[in-house]
């Protein structure tokens, strides 16, 4: 009696994937309209007239720093270097360890300012605040340590401009990565709080002076498959779930965000495992409920690279502890599931994100143990259930093909070996990673959320890249 | 009499052809960069009579390449051409010490008599 | 079921092939045709460049090339690029060409990227015989399309089509209306009377407007913008505020000193701010008393105002013992950024004893309001400057005149 159970339970699991791959199919084309919009713009809009007009909105960039000493400097120079008529960089050290502020103020000439300024958000306290002497408008802020959250919070605290990007140092960005951005703003300045960009693996890619010079594919499966998963994420997902005005989530290695809004609910959390993520749910939160109107986009055209783990090791650590904070996230908003007031975010988004990004793993974890056993035992039938399993495969490798193709634009990868390559492990992504990222996702649910696990944890690159 | 060097620091090809031509047209020998730091390093061998800098280079900012060839002692004049021209911008490239600031879209024939007084200065 | 799920595999899984080798074939050509494109613009650029430098605008290059739009692009970056005699010749060379005449057409055109891209072309040319067909493109549907032409249309400068602008305007989103803004300041002067009454109608976009034309500064419009600052409208009143300490006469002074206590702190900031601007002695009292203002922008604003004023340093040295510790906090915090501070730890060691003896009793007035630590950072003694509170906070310094 038990057998028709498990079988139900089976094709359940089974209908189940392949729903949630019809649902990223969907987002996908909502994706594909909203890149023809914002190339429209981007190509015809006057993007490089932001350059020199006077209503551009200046901009702080702010880059916590804890033990950067290494590569500091020069992260710190490349970012000056991103085309933009007014901004300044705010590097907040986090009470470093090695030299980090010694470098500093030897690269930029950096004295100590009296700086008078409003603590809109408490942090640890400051211990003192320097600008450079050089032609380059650089603050260093030296903080006593509190983690990366506290630290962007007291670079929101210094810094002079209504808007800020939060950055990591070793983020590289393209010339115009920060003017894309900011013609979101532009657009709606008066309703725009927060504007998120797109990064993409560094791996493999010549970098000179802090500059990506010839895009190129890294050469091991693992950072392969990341870079398949990255643009997946941020072509195929993240302008749709933008066009439907539910982005959930801004990467807090390149967003944008507006200070005002920011500091009105708080700033980051410190506590928090997803601080990015929570941040942007925080923002929908409250100003749905203060009833004002409001805009969250995302940013195709800003590009912005990073180093992605190299090791299963690191990659596992970085999974579990996203994996976490989503968990987290969940837990906090849950008062927005089918919400009706959310609208769009509270009725369809976010019950969406949840159904597909931490149910969903539970049951394909389940479905990779019930469906092999069940066959194997001959409950399922594999006549139906392998054809079955392949569709959701194919559906799979549909969708990263799918976002190649939105990825296409960019004419990045375009040599035939690097494409052939790229379409290689997008088909072969599904036999091993998926399974793998999966199992993590399980075991990052299990945890003592008083033991504090991932205080260790080095902060790496961005927040998360599901929705 | 040795031909005068020019180096022409322009990251956009229409206006790096415009200047060169120009230059070349007057009689002058042109080294034509794009980079701000080659720039910079072209800059420390002592061969060059004047610089035509733009700002947004890649590499390293046109004014960071000034302050530093100002702080190697390096003095040999600089015209600094930008579209980025905000009064800030304009006065922080004079205090670095650039001899004039000539904002785009430029004139060459205007671009040329400037060209021709930063000389005279030095060779005259 | 077993039938239908095969037939839907094998659909899906040729399906997905096929667009993965489709994929391949569109990078790989695109590659290709990017490279020869690219090639063939690297020519054009060094051709156009010779031809403008030996002055032979009438070269048949300009004539076989006319029908490529790369060529065209070309040119239009040059045209971009150069002013004065060279940019003249060669706008001639495109006209000849019947390039203002294609990208006219094309204003007209089904397709909305052409349209977008000739009126933004059409702005590059700047030719004063397409004003007509520019200010009909103002109402295309197309945002973009309207921009550009408002762009083209502030390049030509024909002062006629100020009207046609401004009534698109109320049509317009927020960026595009700043867009069109930013046109209309292009047009500098001319446009001020039609702005000016625009300011005075009941438009959408008053505060951009009041905002433009504090960006050009003529005072033909500084009645309109005094009139503003009693709008019931908050923008408005910012904007006008900060078009008038951007620009306005001394009239303004009065008007900028009553709205220091106007009801919205931003307000009474950018009142601030402006009369700093001003620079008038008139403002001075006015500032002084919103030092105390419950708003710490305003109290900061007032104090870096102050110290641009002839005579503000004075004032916020006297506001040190204000009763109202805000506003003592406030001058402390400016006098400290000024050059008065640097000067007093400089002359800590003068061998002129009244000199000493004023940046001494300086220092221990900031140090009073809470600062000491700056001149400890600055390389003084801590108890050489603790010495130097107590002498001031028992007024040990007689000798100073209390006005310095």
């Amino acid at each position: 009696m038990w057998r028709p159970i498990v079988e139900g339970f089976d094709y359940f699991i089974l209908f189940f994937v392949i729903a949630m791959q019809v649902q990223i199919l969907v987002v996908a084309v909502a994706s594909y309209r909203e890149l023809r919009k914002s190339q429209f713009s981007s190509t015809y809009g006057r993007v490089g007239d932001l350059l020199t007009s006077d209503s551009t909105p200046p901009v702080s960039i702010i880059i916590p720093a804890y033990n950067e000493e290494a590569g500091i400097a020069d992260s710190v120079r490349s970012m000056a270097m991103t085309h933009y008529p007014k901004m300044e960089i705010v590097v907040v050290n986090d009470g470093s360890k090695d030299g980090t502020v010694a470098r500093m103020i030897q690269a930029f000439e950096m004295v100590p300012i009296d700086f008078p300024f409003v603590p809109a958000i408490p942090t640890s306290a400051v211990r003192r605040i320097y600008r450079s002497k050089l032609p380059l408008p650089v603050v260093l802020v030296d903080k006593e340590n509190g983690g990366k959250s506290d630290a962007i919070n007291a670079g929101i605290n210094v810094s002079s401009f209504p808007y800020f990007m939060a950055t990591d140092a070793d983020m590289v960005l393209e010339d115009d990565a920060l003017l894309n951005v900011m013609r979101h703003f532009v657009e709606d300045r008066a309703h725009t709080l927060a504007v998120g960009g797109n990064v993409r693996p560094l791996n493999g890619s010549t970098v000179r002076l802090g500059k990506v010079i010839e895009p190129s594919l890294p050469a091991r499966p693992l950072e392969m498959v990341q870079v398949v998963e990255y643009i997946r994420s941020f072509l195929a997902a993240r302008p749709g779930w933008s066009r439907l005005r539910s982005v959930l989530i801004i990467s807090g290695a390149f967003g944008v965000f507006s200070k005002a809004a920011v500091s009105e609910v708080g700033g980051f959390r410190t506590d928090h495992l997803g601080e990015d993520m929570e941040m942007t749910m925080r923002l929908h939160r409250h100003y749905r409920r203060s009833g004002r109107k409001y805009r969250i986009v995302y940013a195709p055209d800003a590009i912005a690279w990073t180093e992605v783990p190299l090791t299963w090791d690191v990659l596992k650590k970085q999974r579990i502890r996203w994996h976490r904070g989503l968990v987290q996230v969940i837990w906090q908003y849950r008062g927005l599931i089918l919400n009706p007031r959310h609208r769009f975010v509270g009725m369809v988004a976010w019950p969406a994100f949840i159904l597909f990004e931490f149910i969903a793993p539970l049951l394909e974890f389940l479905g990779w143990i019930f469906v092999p056993m069940s066959l194997w035992m001959g409950i399922l039938d594999p006549e139906v259930a392998v054809p079955l399993i392949l569709i959701s495969l194919f559906l799979g490798a549909g969708n990263s093909i799918l976002a190649l193709y939105l990825d296409e634009r960019f004419g990045y990868y375009g040599s035939a070996g690097q494409t052939a390559r790229l379409l290689f492990y997008t088909l072969i992504e599904h036999l091993g990673l998926r399974q793998r990222s999966v199992w993590w996702r399980v075991r990052a649910m299990i945890w003592n959320p008083r033991k504090k696990l991932w205080g260790d944890m080095k902060r790496a690159g961005v927040g998360n890249l599901s929705g | 009499m040795q031909r005068i060097k020019v180096m022409v620091v322009e990251d956009s090809r229409v206006a790096s052809v415009m200047l060169t031509r120009a230059l070349e047209a007057e009689g002058f020998t042109v080294v034509a960069l794009d980079d701000g730091l080659d720039a910079y390093k072209r800059g420390l061998e002592g061969d060059i009579d004047l610089v035509l800098l733009d700002h947004l280079l890649p590499g390293m900012l046109g004014t960071e390449v000034l302050h530093r060839w100002r702080s190697e002692g390096i003095t040999f004049p600089v015209i600094m051409i930008s579209n980025v021209t905000g009064e800030e911008e304009v006065t922080r490239a004079l205090t670095l010490g650039a001899r004039d600031y000539v904002r785009k879209p430029f004139s060459t024939r205007e671009l040329m008599a400037r060209v021709r007084i930063q000389l005279d200065g030095v060779h005259g | 079921m077993a039938e239908l799920s095969r037939i839907i595999l094998i659909a899906l899984a040729s399906v997905v092939l096929c667009a993965g080798a489709m994929l391949f074939a569109v990078k790989v050509t695109r590659r290709h045709i990017e490279g020869r494109r690219f090639t063939r613009r690297q020519i054009y650029v060094d051709l156009v460049g010779e031809l403008i430098v030996r002055g032979t605008f009438h070269h048949r290059a300009f004539r076989t090339n006319s029908a490529d739009p790369l060529f065209r692009g070309v040119l239009l970056e040059y045209l971009r690029m150069l002013r004065g005699e060279d940019r003249s010749r060669l706008m001639r060379a495109a006209r000849d060409m019947g390039m203002v005449d294609r990208f006219v057409k094309e204003l007209t055109s089904r397709d909305r990227n052409l349209r977008v891209s000739a009126a933004q072309a059409l702005g590059e040319i700047g030719d004063p015989t397409t004003v007509e067909e520019l200010v009909f493109a103002l109402a295309d549907p197309v945002d973009e399309v309207g921009a550009q032409a408002a762009a083209a249309l502030a390049r030509i400068g024909d002062p006629r089509a100020v009207k046609s602008m401004l009534a698109a305007m109320d049509h317009q989103e927020q960026w595009n209306a700043q867009r069109l803004a930013d046109s209309l300041f292009s047009f500098g002067k001319d446009a001020v009377p039609e702005m000016t009454r625009y300011l005075q109608s009941s438009g959408r976009y008053r505060p951009l407007i009041a905002r433009t034309l504090g960006l050009i500064g003529d005072l033909r419009a500084e009645p309109a913008l005094i009139q503003a600052l009693s709008s019931a409208s908050l923008e408005l009143r910012l904007r006008s505020v900060a078009a008038l300490g951007r620009a306005g006469s001394i009239d303004a002074v009065p008007h900028l000193v009553e709205a220091l206590d106007d009801e919205d702190w931003r307000v009474r900031a950018q009142a601030a701010s402006a009369l700093g601007r001003r620079r008038d002695r008139e403002g001075l009292p006015a500032l002084r008393r919103a030092l105390a203002d419950p708003s710490w922008w305003v109290r900061h604003n007032s104090a870096a105002a102050l110290a641009q004023v002839a005579g503000g340093n004075e004032a916020l040295r006297r506001a040190l013992d204000h009763p109202d510790p805000y506003a003592r906090d406030a001058a402390a915090s400016m006098l400290l950024s000024t050059d008065a501070a640097i000067a007093a730890v400089r002359s800590v060691g003068s061998e002129d004893p009244l000199e000493r003896a004023a940046s001494e009793e300086f220092i221990g007035a900031l140090a009073e309001a809470g600062k000491e630590e700056y001149f400890v950072a600055a390389g003084l003694d801590p108890h050489d400057v603790k010495s130097m509170r107590l002498r001031h906070e028992l007024k040990e310094y007689p000798h100073v005149a209390s006005d310095r």
